[in-house]
C-alpha cells in the first residue's frame, strides 16, 4: 500500500500553488491530480524518494471536460498521476529527460490523441502509418 | 507437353509454402507454426516453409491486411514466381474477421491479392489447414 | 576501417515470427545501431472498443494476442467486475489462475523451440512445441479451443473442472513434468547452447528501471517484480509460488527464468486441482456497468500487463487502455542490439520473447 500520508508531504512540497487531491479508488489504484506545470518536479520527487520501479503506462483519453492524461507508475503498489489539457492544440512536457521509457508511451498518444509532448527527442508515428491523414483515431467522432 | 506434366506432378508432390501474417494476433500463426512441428508434419506430405517467396509456390496468409502491411503483401506476392496460389487463413485473412471495422484495417487479404481458398476458424485450426492445402495440391 | 551497411530485417523474414521491422547498421560484423518499425499490426483496438459492449469486448480483447489470449481477458474481466463491484465465486478464481498457468506454460515452451530455432537447434524447436501440445490438449479438452478459449465471463467462468478432468489433467502434467529434463539439461549440460547464450544481450539493472522493463526480462535481471506475488489477483493468495530470479540477465538467464517459471506453473495447476473449492462458476453482471475507473495489473507470461478502463455508466466503455509487456522491451532492443555480433542478433532477438500483435494492438 502507498503510504497516503508522505505522499501528501511530498506533494505539498513539490506544488506549492495548488493543494493536489489524492483518492484510492475501487481498484486499489492511488490516483493523484496535478497540474502540468507540476508533472516534471512530482515524478522527479517520486523517484528520488519513494519505492519508485517503474512507469507502467500513460493513458490519454478524451472526455467532455477535454483531454486528461494519466501516468500510471508502480511503487510496489499503483499510483495514477492525472493531468488535464484542453482539447485544442494539446501540449504537456515531456518525461523522457527523466524516464526513457516514456518514449513510445508518448508517442502512442500523439498518434491516437494528438497530444503534443515538449522535449520528446523523436515524436513521430509510432503505430499509425506514415501517411496517417485522418484525424486523431480516439478523438474522431464516429470512428471513421 | 510430358514437361508440362512432368512440372505439374513436381508442384502437387512438393508444395513450398511461405508464411506472412499481416496484422493478426498471432492465434493462427502459431496454428500454421505448429504444422511443421511432430505432431502435425506437413513435411511428410512434401509442404516445405521457404524462407524467401522467391522460393515459394503458395503463400499462406493469416491476420487482416493493415494499412502498413498492404504494400509489403503485395511486393512479397510480386516476388513469388507464376504459377502461384494465395491461401487465406483465419477469419481475419479471409474477411478482416473481428477487426474487420477498424481504422487501420483494409480487410481481408482478397482485398488486394485473388486468393484460390479461403480457410475460416479463429483460429484456425491445424487440421483445416491441412485440409486446406491437400484440396489445393488436388487443383495444381 | 571497416565499411558501413545497413542491413533491413522484416517486415517479412524467417527470423521474425511477425510482422515488424529492424534496420541494422553494421560496422563488418559488428552491430553499431539498431532502429526497430513497428505498427503492422495496428488494429486500432482501443478505438474499436468504445463502439461495441462490454460483453463483446471480451472476445475483441482475447484477440489482441493469440498467445497470451486469457490473461487478456482475466485483465480485462478484474477490470470490468471492479468498475461493477462484482466478487467472483472462489472457484471461478482458482480456474482463471489454472488457466493463467497453463498459458504461462504453452507461452514459455514455444518462446524456447523459437529461441532454439534462432539459434539453428530445430531439434529442440521441435520438442519444444511437441510438448507443448500436451497444453493445448488440456485448454481443448477443458475450454473447447487450443488457442482462443473464451474461458472468462464478466463475474467468473464460463468453462469447469470435473473431477475426471482434474485426474486426467494431472496426469498429463506429470507427462509434461517428465519432459522437462530434456530442457533443463540444455541449459545445464549442452556446451554450445550455452555457449551462444552465455553473457549474450545483457539487460543490466539500470535498463530494466529506466525503460520499465517487467517480467521474466526483468527477472533475469535480478529483480524480483512478479505481480502474482506482489498484487495478488484471482487465487494466487493462497496458493504458494516461487518468483524465479537470476542475476547475469543474458540470453542464458532468460532461459533459466522462464524453465523455472514452468516447474512453478505446473506446480500451481496441481494446487489448484487438489484445492478447487466447490461453488457456482460466475456472478450475474450487469449490461451497464457503474461510472467510475479501474487500473488493474496482471503477471501475463511477458510480464505486467495493465488495462484501464473508464465507464461512463453506460453499456460500452469510454476508454479502454491497454499497455503490455513487450513495449518496454521492444523499447530496449535498440540498446540492446549494439555492439553484438551479427550471429548474435537473432538469440537476442527472440530471447526478448516480444508480441508484436500485443504491442500494436
Amino acid at each position: 500500500m502507498i503510504d497516503l500520508e508522505a505522499l501528501r508531504e511530498l506533494l505539498l512540497g513539490c506544488c506549492p500553488a495548488a493543494i493536489p487531491s489524492i483518492q484510492v479508488g475501487v481498484d486499489g489504484e492511488t490516483y493523484v491530480d496535478i497540474s502540468q506545470d507540476d508533472l516534471l518536479g512530482v515524478v522527479y520527487a517520486l523517484m528520488q524518494t519513494t519505492n519508485w520501479h517503474h512507469l507502467s503506462a500513460i493513458t490519454g483519453s478524451a472526455d467532455e471536460e477535454g483531454l486528461q492524461v494519466l501516468y500510471h507508475v508502480w511503487l510496489g503498489a499503483g499510483l495514477s498521476l492525472r493531468v488535464r489539457c484542453g482539447q485544442e492544440a494539446p501540449r504537456l512536457p515531456s518525461l523522457v529527460p527523466l524516464i526513457p521509457g516514456a518514449d513510445w508511451y508518448e508517442r502512442e498518444a500523439h498518434d491516437l490523441l494528438g497530444i503534443e509532448f515538449s522535449g520528446h527527442p523523436n515524436l513521430k508515428p509510432l503505430l499509425l502509418p506514415d501517411k496517417w491523414d485522418g484525424p486523431p483515431p480516439l478523438l474522431a467522432k464516429d470512428g471513421a | 507437353m510430358m514437361l508440362e506434366r512432368l512440372f505439374r506432378w513436381a508442384r502437387r508432390r512438393s508444395p513450398w509454402v511461405l508464411h506472412f501474417n499481416s496484422g493478426g494476433c498471432n492465434g493462427c500463426d502459431i496454428e500454421v507454426l505448429d504444422l511443421l512441428t511432430p505432431r502435425y508434419d506437413i513435411e511428410r506430405l512434401g509442404i516445405l516453409k521457404e524462407a524467401s517467396p522467391r522460393y515459394a509456390d503458395v503463400l499462406l496468409c493469416t491476420g487482416p491486411v493493415t494499412r502498413q502491411s498492404r504494400d509489403r503483401v503485395l511486393r512479397i506476392y510480386e516476388q513469388m514466381p507464376e504459377p502461384k496460389w494465395v491461401v487465406a487463413v483465419g477469419a481475419c485473412a479471409c474477411s478482416g474477421g473481428i477487426v474487420a471495422d477498424s481504422y487501420n484495417v483494409l480487410g481481408g487479404v482478397d482485398k488486394i491479392l485473388p486468393v484460390s481458398l479461403y480457410v475460416p476458424g479463429c483460429p484456425c485450426r491445424p487440421e483445416a489447414i491441412i485440409d486446406a492445402v491437400t484440396r489445393l495440391l488436388g487443383e495444381i | 576501417m571497416m565499411g558501413r551497411m545497413t542491413i533491413p530485417i522484416g517486415p517479412q523474414h524467417p527470423l521474425l515470427k511477425e510482422p515488424y521491422s529492424v534496420s541494422l547498421e553494421m560496422s563488418g560484423e559488428q552491430v553499431v545501431a539498431a532502429s526497430l518499425r513497428v505498427g503492422y499490426v495496428h488494429r486500432g483496438i482501443e478505438q474499436l472498443a468504445q463502439r461495441r459492449s462490454y460483453v463483446q469486448n471480451l472476445y475483441l480483447v482475447e484477440r489482441v494476442c493469440g498467445i497470451c489470449s486469457h490473461v487478456h481477458t482475466t485483465t480485462y474481466c478484474q477490470a470490468v467486475e471492479r468498475l461493477a463491484d462484482l466478487q467472483i465465486p472462489e472457484r471461478a478464481a482458482y480456474i482463471r489462475v489454472l488457466l493463467c498457468e497453463l498459458e504461462r506454460i504453452h507461452s514459455h515452451l514455444l518462446w524456447l523451440g523459437v529461441l532454439a530455432e534462432a539459434i539453428g537447434f530445430t531439434t529442440i524447436f521441435m520438442y519444444a512445441w511437441r510438448d507443448r501440445e500436451i497444453i493445448l490438449d488440456i485448454m481443448d479438452a477443458l475450454t473447447g479451443g487450443r488457442v482462443s478459449h473464451a474461458a472468462n465471463v464478466i463475474g467468473g467462468v464460463r468453462v469447469d473442472v470435473t473431477p475426471p478432468q482434474a485426474e486426467w489433467l494431472g496426469g498429463r502434467l506429470d507427462e509434461l513434468a517428465g519432459q522437462m529434463y530434456l530442457f533443463e539439461s540444455l541449459l545445464h549440460d549442452d556446451r554450445s547452447f550455452q555457449g551462444r547464450t552465455q553473457g549474450v544481450g545483457v539487460i543490466d539493472a539500470e535498463m530494466v528501471h529506466s525503460f520499465g522493463v517487467v517480467g521474466p526480462l526483468a527477472r533475469a535481471s535480478g529483480c524480483r517484480m512478479d505481480l502474482r506475488r506482489d498484487a495478488p489477483y484471482a487465487a494466487y493468495s493462497r496458493l504458494d509460488f516461487q518468483v524465479v530470479t537470476a542475476s547475469a540477465g543474458d540470453v542464458w538467464s532468460l532461459a533459466e527464468v522462464r524453465l523455472g517459471e514452468i516447474r512453478q506453473s505446473i506446480s500451481l495447476c496441481r494446487q489448484v486441482l487438489d484445492g478447487l473449492p466447490e461453488g457456482d462458476l460466475a456472478v450475474k453482471a450487469p449490461r451497464r456497468i457503474p461510472a467510475g475507473e479501474a487500473v488493474v495489473r496482471c503477471e501475463a507470461p511477458r510480464g505486467e500487463l495493465l488495462y484501464y478502463i473508464r465507464s461512463d455508466g453506460s453499456e460500452r466503455p469510454a476508454r479502454l487502455k491497454i499497455r503490455t509487456p513487450t513495449l518496454p522491451a521492444l523499447m530496449v532492443l535498440p540498446r540492446l542490439l549494439p555492439g553484438l555480433e551479427a550471429a548474435d542478433v537473432a538469440p537476442v532477438i527472440a530471447g526478448t520473447d516480444l508480441c508484436i500483435a500485443c504491442s500494436d494492438r
